[in-house]
């Protein structure tokens, strides 16, 4: 029984952090990730350069890659408090 | 629920869009492509040849590890604001590098390197090579060889963490200023140029992110030790 309550808490929380994250990526977007300012350095120092190859998958709307974040970040997350949980029950079991 | 959960929460509600630190795919010449490859495939086999050693010796090392990749997932997508309007986020690769030695971060980062590459268009394929050696060789020697000489000098347990994780950040965007300097050097662009040019981008977003990847750093370390201290002895015996 115990399980379950902790899949559904880990859920819980990603979903949360989803919803969240969503949420700030429609209303923010002032911030330029240093990668980008890095490419512009690029252009800047070699004009003539040209990527030679592309990202297999690129999506035109923000909030497809910061959901993918926040995947990633729930799937850490997870892990971590599946961990802890475990840990505190054996505790408590003591 | 635990304190350091909600914190950790608080801190997963900031993400922005923009992304931070990894070379763009494509954005290095063929040449250095492979160059960084062949310099990182050996780290690779090392870090192979350690998690089987560890695995082997005591299984429950198995779920340590994972909770070593979880805060790499984690801490990677992290894309943090900073200063001057531009973001980008943290690594983790201290934790494991402290705990299990550098060369298995070799491994467990480039999981997260991969995840980023292929699905979320941060990084690329081309670039992991040179992506992998600066975060997770690079980012994890110096988090290991800061941890060790400030334990010579006797300086506290928890600076001593936030030290390693605090300048392993700061190394990875120095090796990736370099990578890109040494790639795109020309006559009209010379390399020390360069390297300052690629430096002032990225060192005034990365140096607040290296303060706050120090403090997760700790407060992973502290939780890890208050569960598994035995099984990390095991491990590492220079743990007290």
């Amino acid at each position: 029984m115990k399980e379950k309550r902790y899949i559904l808490l880990i859920f819980a929380s990603a979903l949360i952090i989803v919803l969240i994250q969503i949420m700030i990526s429609l209303n923010t977007g002032g911030f330029t990730g240093t990668d980008d300012q890095a490419v512009a350095t690029i252009q800047e120092i070699a004009p003539g350069y040209e990527p030679w190859a592309n990202n297999l998958l690129e999506y035109n709307r923000d909030w497809i890659e910061t959901t993918l974040f926040a995947f990633q970040a729930a799937l850490g997350l997870g892990i971590i408090l599946f961990y802890i949980l475990k840990n505190r029950n054996k505790k408590t079991a003591k | 629920m635990d304190k350091r959960i909600i914190y950790l929460l608080v801190f997963l509600l900031y993400p922005v869009i923009g992304y931070g630190m990894h070379i763009a795919e494509g954005f290095l010449p063929p040449e250095w492509v492979l160059f960084w490859f062949l310099a990182y495939i050996p780290f690779f086999y090392l870090g192979i040849h350690n998690i089987k050693k560890h695995t082997s010796q005591n299984t429950r090392s198995k779920m340590l590890l994972a909770v070593a990749g979880g805060f790499v997932f984690i801490l990677s997508s992290l894309k943090l604001p900073s200063v001057a309007g531009s973001s980008s986020h943290l690594t983790g690769i201290a934790l494991g590098a402290i705990l299990f030695g550098a060369s298995t971060m070799s491994v467990i980062g480039v999981i997260a390197l991969l995840f980023q590459a292929l699905l979320l268009a941060h990084g690329g394929l081309t670039t992991l090579g040179a992506n992998a050696f600066s975060m997770t060789v690079v980012g994890a020697f110096v988090a290991i060889w800061t941890y060790n000489f400030a334990s010579k000098l006797k300086i506290k347990q928890w600076v001593r963490i936030f030290l390693a994780a605090f300048l392993s950040n700061v190394m990875i965007y120095m090796t990736t200023s370099f990578q890109l300097a040494v790639a795109f050097q020309s006559e009209t662009a010379p390399m020390m140029e360069n390297l300052v040019k690629f430096m002032s981008v990225f060192a005034v977003t990365q140096l607040p992110l290296a303060v706050i990847e120090g403090f997760f750093t700790v407060m992973a370390f502290k939780l890890i030790m208050r569960y598994s201290k035995a099984d990390i002895q095991l491990i590492n015996p220079s743990f007290q």
